[in-house]
């Protein structure tokens, strides 16, 4: 190799390597952790304060919305097959949200629900993401759907 | 009939093997029979894959739901237009779909290379199309089988298409992106042939340039209608979200971008050969890991929460072609190494050096914070999310410095600009420039009651960025303006001919040129509509019967609900009327719903309604309805300038159709006259496109 290609080959490392510092830097406060629910009710404590990405499924017969208004307050349990903490397989925690539901949001949806953990155990969201529940999409898991 | 389907993919398998040996052993013991029949191996392929692709389509139509991929993805009620386009509503079809755009474009290609031309990189041209064409036919014949039927009793229905496929921009959106995707292999092919032969002088790169343009406008056009589609289907009042579906599309067509443009310099000063083959491999790469994203997965996205096991297949054949590939480029340095460099930092090459590197930035960070979310994950087993927030961080000060380039590049002149030419280009494009920029500001401040341009951090806000760009808009057009007036000044002048006709035989003159000023000149019109972001206006209210609610300069009442059923699906329609705000004159009435589907079980789409204008969309969404109070929850929304973004792409469309409109007395013809009716049908071809961007621009 010539000594040309190795200057290329040191300025493209040189100028990839603090490009991906700087990027990696600044990501590291847009980015938001995902926690399944069963982690949330395990460690709440300490994720208390951080933004992040809370998800489970929601428990039947859960869902409030306040009368004339668009708040809605449900509960969200852990989803069995990604359990970590068996312990927390009979809890629940507390979402509070205000907002327009998405379509797919109903009584034992998958949801991701975005926002902060308050110091009483509640979570208070600002974006909901549900996935619909019924068996047609669970016989989809191994299709990709656009 | 699914088993004639798989049969003919068995076939297409074998065939494709027996074309890559006979075009090597052709190329290698020089038997000119052996590549020709090759070239009959590409049609035979384009064939095979036809008949396979309209069987599957046959058997959505006839509603086969034996065969489990239809079943899937259709049901007895649907119409029979989705039903047909239902081929590329999952990932089965949708591959077989990928790879018969593929052998239709390969066709193509080696059609228009058939006899001598490109003579002595065909060969290896056409390993590579078969060696791509190879791999997604092993997916075909082995994990993704749409033909695959069910062992026991077939099913009597299926299981209904994701209604939010069901509309028109889901129909043409996937085969415009996929045009445009598999557009890129064909110039990746030749460059893989070219490098193989050792012939690396400008021929495949002429022989390619309408190729990429073509590739490229697809491309823009799919990216455009996926953003209609976003828009107007789901709800949420945007086009753009950095969903990793979405930039899987964007990344190959910054590359792309970059490939046009550099090898513009390769055209002129016999410089950037090695840049412009690892941008169109690059490219190639970008466009693989792209469907792979779309279709395997990998990433979790708002498109695909589904996993799906061809990632890895996906992974390891990108490896191994970006491998080879760039061993091809180490092997042939020597041979593509400059015999000059660059004269000056102040010349039209230089321009395109940066736009190349910001443009490859980008692509390198969008990629990079698309997949982060996976890496971190393998890496730390936590997950986590990268937001928005995050691109716009870094991705709009990287389009105002492309955007300010698609100005200063045509101002340059090549090899070196000296200081008197500049001022003289410059002076003028600048000042309307300012002028712009500081009208912006006064018009946000006045119309829009902004009041901080800088956030604490010392970056622009959101109102200081959209300024900024349209004071760039204004320079970028100026200089545009600036472009064609002197020109056609200067040909009045020394044709005689008056000033509307010069303009006309200008352009036709220099096609290449003038349509890319119009394609710049579009995509300015789309930052002009990205601006508009800063002064979105959003509103959530409960309505009750009559009452009015102001938006911008309008005012919405809520008049009534409506129920209606049309056997696939339960509807429920709010009817709102539109006043100019304060008067009584009533502008139109908007009807946002609700769609209860019967197939897919349990589905609800929200359909968006708006007014549309120049100054903005009045946009509104059917959140919930009590049918007892006779309430409804609208969140209502004004997306400034949006309309921008689609005449802009109008605009890029009608540029592209100028810029590769046939000459008249092109050497090919003058050889061949039989050739007339390929003229004349690229010319129709080009015709269409502009009719459909009018059409575009006017809806």
């Amino acid at each position: 190799m010539s000594r040309k290609v190795l200057q290329i080959l040191f300025s493209v490392a040189l100028i990839g390597t603090s490009l991906t510092y700087l990027i990696t830097n600044t990501m590291s406060e847009e980015m938001e952790y995902f926690h399944p629910a069963d982690v949330v009710i395990a460690k709440g404590a300490s994720l208390q304060g951080e933004r992040f990405r809370l998800g489970g499924h929601v428990v039947k017969n859960s869902i409030f919305q306040k009368p004339g208004t668009q708040e809605y307050q449900f509960s969200v349990k852990p989803i069995p097959q990604m359990m970590k903490h068996p312990e927390a397989a009979d809890k629940s925690v507390i979402v509070r949200y205000t907002g327009f539901p998405p379509d797919t949001f109903k009584d034992d949806a998958e949801v991701i629900a975005t926002g902060t953990l308050q110091s009483d155990g509640t979570f208070v969201a600002t974006e909901l993401l549900a996935k619909c529940p019924s068996k047609y999409e669970a016989e989809e898991k191994n299709k990709g759907t656009y | 009939m699914p088993k004639l389907g798989y049969v003919l993919l068995l076939l297409t398998t074998l065939i494709c093997v027996y074309t890559a040996a006979a075009a090597v052993v052709g190329h290698h013991k020089g038997s000119n029979r052996l590549v020709e029949s090759a070239k009959q191996g590409v049609y035979a392929v384009f064939g095979l894959l036809t008949c396979a692709s309209l069987i599957l389509i046959y058997l959505f139509v006839v509603g086969d739901y034996s065969v489990k991929y239809v079943q899937h993805y259709s049901d007895r009620s649907m119409p029979l237009f989705y039903k047909a386009t239902a081929m590329w509503g999952g990932q089965d079809g949708s591959l077989l779909f990928w790879v018969w755009v593929m052998s239709i474009w390969a066709a193509i290609a080696v059609y228009q290379n058939r006899g001598d031309r490109n003579r002595a990189i065909m060969p290896y041209t056409i390993v590579t199309m078969m060696w791509v064409t190879l791999f997604f036919m092993s997916l075909l014949i082995t994990v993704t089988n749409p033909f695959e039927t069910y062992m026991g009793a077939a099913p009597t229905d299926g299981r209904g298409l994701n209604p939010l496929l069901q509309n028109a921009y889901m129909v043409t959106h996937p085969p415009s992106l996929y045009l445009g995707y598999i557009g890129w292999t064909i110039p990746f092919c030749f460059a893989i042939g070219a490098l193989a032969h050792g012939k690396l002088d400008y021929t495949w790169i002429d022989s390619m340039r309408r190729w990429c343009l073509v590739a490229w406008v697809c491309l823009s056009v799919g990216l455009a209608l996926g953003g209609l589609w976003a828009y107007e289907e789901l709800g949420w009042g945007g086009y753009w979200a950095w969903d990793p579906v979405e930039n899987a599309a964007f990344m190959p067509w910054l590359t792309g971008t970059a490939f046009i443009h550099s090898i513009q310099v390769q055209e002129r000063r016999g410089i950037f050969k090695i840049w412009n083959l690892l941008l169109i491999v690059i490219t190639f790469v970008l466009t693989l890991l792209g469907t792979m994203m779309t279709r395997s997965g990998i990433v979790e996205s708002v498109h695909a929460f589904a996993q799906s096991d061809i990632g890895d297949f996906f992974l390891s054949f990108l490896f191994v072609t970006l491998a080879i590939s760039v061993a091809l480029i180490f092997y042939r340095w020597k041979a593509l190494e400059a015999k000059q460099g660059l004269e000056s930092v102040v010349s039209r090459e230089f321009a395109f050096l940066i736009n190349n590197w910001v443009l490859l930035f980008a692509a390198f960070m969008v990629t990079f914070a698309t997949l982060f979310p996976s890496l971190f994950k393998a890496v730390t087993s936590n997950e986590i999310n990268v937001g928005p927030a995050f691109y716009n961080l870094w991705m709009i000060p990287v389009g105002l410095l492309l955007l300010s380039l698609t100005g200063i590049g045509p101002l340059l002149s090549w090899r070196k600009s000296t200081a008197r030419t500049i001022f003289n280009q410059f002076v003028a494009p600048a000042s309307v420039g300012i002028i712009t920029f500081g009208a912006a500001i006064l018009l946000s401040i006045n119309v829009y009651g902004s009041s901080t341009f800088i956030t604490p951090s010392y970056l622009p806000s959101g109102e200081g960025y959209a300024a900024l760009t349209l004071g760039l808009c204004g320079f970028v057009t100026a200089t545009i303006v600036q472009e064609f007036w002197r020109g056609t000044r200067i040909r009045a002048k020394n044709t005689n001919e008056a000033l509307f006709a010069a303009f006309i035989s200008l352009t036709s003159k220099a096609k290449r040129r003038y349509g890319g000023y119009i394609v710049h000149f579009g995509v300015m019109l789309m930052f002009v509509g990205f601006a508009g972001e800063a002064f979105k206006e959003e509103k959530q209210e409960i309505m009750a019967q009559g009452q009015k609610v102001k938006i911008n300069n309008y005012d919405v009442q809520f008049d009534r609900l409506v129920y209606e059923d049309d056997g696939q699906k339960n509807a429920v329609t709010a009817h709102l009327s539109l006043f100019r705000a304060g008067t009584n004159e009533k502008l139109g009435t908007l009807t946002p719903a609700k769609w209860f589907y019967r197939k897919p079980e349990e589905q609800v789409t929200t359909e968006v309604d708006k007014y549309l204008s120049i100054a903005g969309d009045v946009y509104l969404v059917l959140g919930a309805y009590d049918a007892k109070a006779n309430t409804a929850s609208l969140q209502l929304k004004f997306n400034p300038l949006v309309n921008f973004v689609w005449l802009g792409c109008a605009f890029l469309m009608f540029g592209f159709a100028v810029a590769v409109w046939p000459n008249k007395t092109s050497a090919v013809e003058k050889y061949a006259p039989k050739r007339q009716w390929m003229r004349l049908s690229a010319g129709w071809a080009s015709f269409l496109l502009s009719i459909l961007a009018l059409v575009l621009a006017v809806t």
